[in-house]
């Protein structure tokens, strides 16, 4: 999105809060317009099931307008609404009985990549690539992201610890800055570096075993 | 660091000195250049002599590039309806709408909340 269609897009947002915030259903039903398959895809992440990401994503605009005189303006309406989603679309995940370890919220899920990928301690060349990565084939179907793919991906993504996944989700597919993904989630920004950072790379790691794949095949 | 004096016996800056596995630990604040400048300039020295590192770094950003496509709908599948307050739940819709009303009667906060 460039800087002009933001800007243009959160001076709409802001108008459209300010009649709402006065009881304008018409206004109301813009702002869901507007956001509402974002909110989808958020809860989606969450709660594997199409008709339940619904239900948290209407829910979630019943919170907004109840706490519509809660909101001070400080964040962008869409980055309020992204984290309204997303602690109701977290708390009903847990409640669906996917119990989520502690370990899989956290950052630190161990090395980023395997330690044998690299020169051990000791050796010369120490720290670099014992494995290094070969190049990708030029692949249609990832630049389109299409079929197949499409489909192992977002699996892919659903298995990254929640607290990666809802950074990666707010920064990468939803195009938040850095400053609204801490906002909506209540991150450092160090924290939500280091959670996005650890996302792609896991992707990385993904796709990278899945054209090792095709290619031993 | 900058305001060291660049005497001509001063060694080459080590351009060895970053290894790939730290490469590999900062090239998200790379690509979303978010790095200090001089990190920056570490980093690129470190791709300069090392190909692997390359590959790894084009890597990144096509995974990312793949993400983002995430966020528009596969080209096959028809556009989801837009979206509004007629596609709710009936509670949902009666409940935002009662909420809409009592601030257009009221303009006041309605009280209670979650």
């Amino acid at each position: 999105m460039s800087l002009e269609v933001a800007a243009s897009a959160a001076a709409n947002d802001a108008a459209l809060l300010e009649a709402v915030r006065a009881g304008d259903e018409a206004a109301f039903t813009a702002l869901v317009g507007r956001h509402h398959t974002r909110l989808l895809r958020m809860a989606r992440m969450h709660v594997r099931d199409a008709s339940l990401a619904e239900e948290v994503a209407q829910e979630a605009w019943v919170v907004f307008v109840e706490g519509l005189d809660r909101f001070e303006g400080r964040a962008a309406v869409g980055t309020w609404l992204c984290g309204i989603t997303i602690n109701l679309a977290r708390s009903r995940a847990r409640r669906e009985a996917r119990s989520v370890p502690v370990s899989a919220l956290g950052g630190d899920d161990g090395p980023l990549l395997p330690d044998e990928r690299f020169r051990s301690a000791g050796a010369l060349f120490a720290g670099n690539w014992a494995t290094p990565p070969t190049a990708w084939p030029d692949d249609p179907e990832r630049r389109l992201l299409g079929g197949e793919l499409r489909r192992r991906l977002e699996e892919a993504i659903a298995t990254l610890p929640e607290a990666q996944r809802e950074v990666l989700l707010l920064r990468d597919i939803e195009g938040l800055s850095g400053e609204e993904v801490c906002n909506a989630l209540g991150l450092s920004d160090t924290n939500q570096r280091v959670l996005l950072h650890r996302a792609r790379t896991r992707l990385r790691a993904w796709l990278e075993a899945h054209y090792d794949g095709k290619s031993a095949s | 660091m900058s305001t060291a004096d660049p005497s001509p016996r001063r060694p080459l800056p080590n351009v060895a000195e970053l290894t790939c596995r730290e490469v590999i630990g900062v090239v998200g604040d790379y690509v979303d250049a978010e790095l200090l400048p001089e990190d920056r300039a570490r980093l690129e020295q470190h791709l300069f002599i090392c190909p692997p590192c390359v590959t790894y770094l084009a890597q990144y950003r096509e995974t990312v590039a793949a993400t983002r496509q995430l966020a528009s709908p596969p080209t096959s599948v028809e556009p989801p309806a837009s979206p509004s307050v007629e596609s709710f739940g009936g509670e949902v819709r009666e409940t935002v709408r009662g909420l809409l009303a009592r601030r257009r009667q009221g303009g006041g906060a309605p009280g209670g909340g979650r």
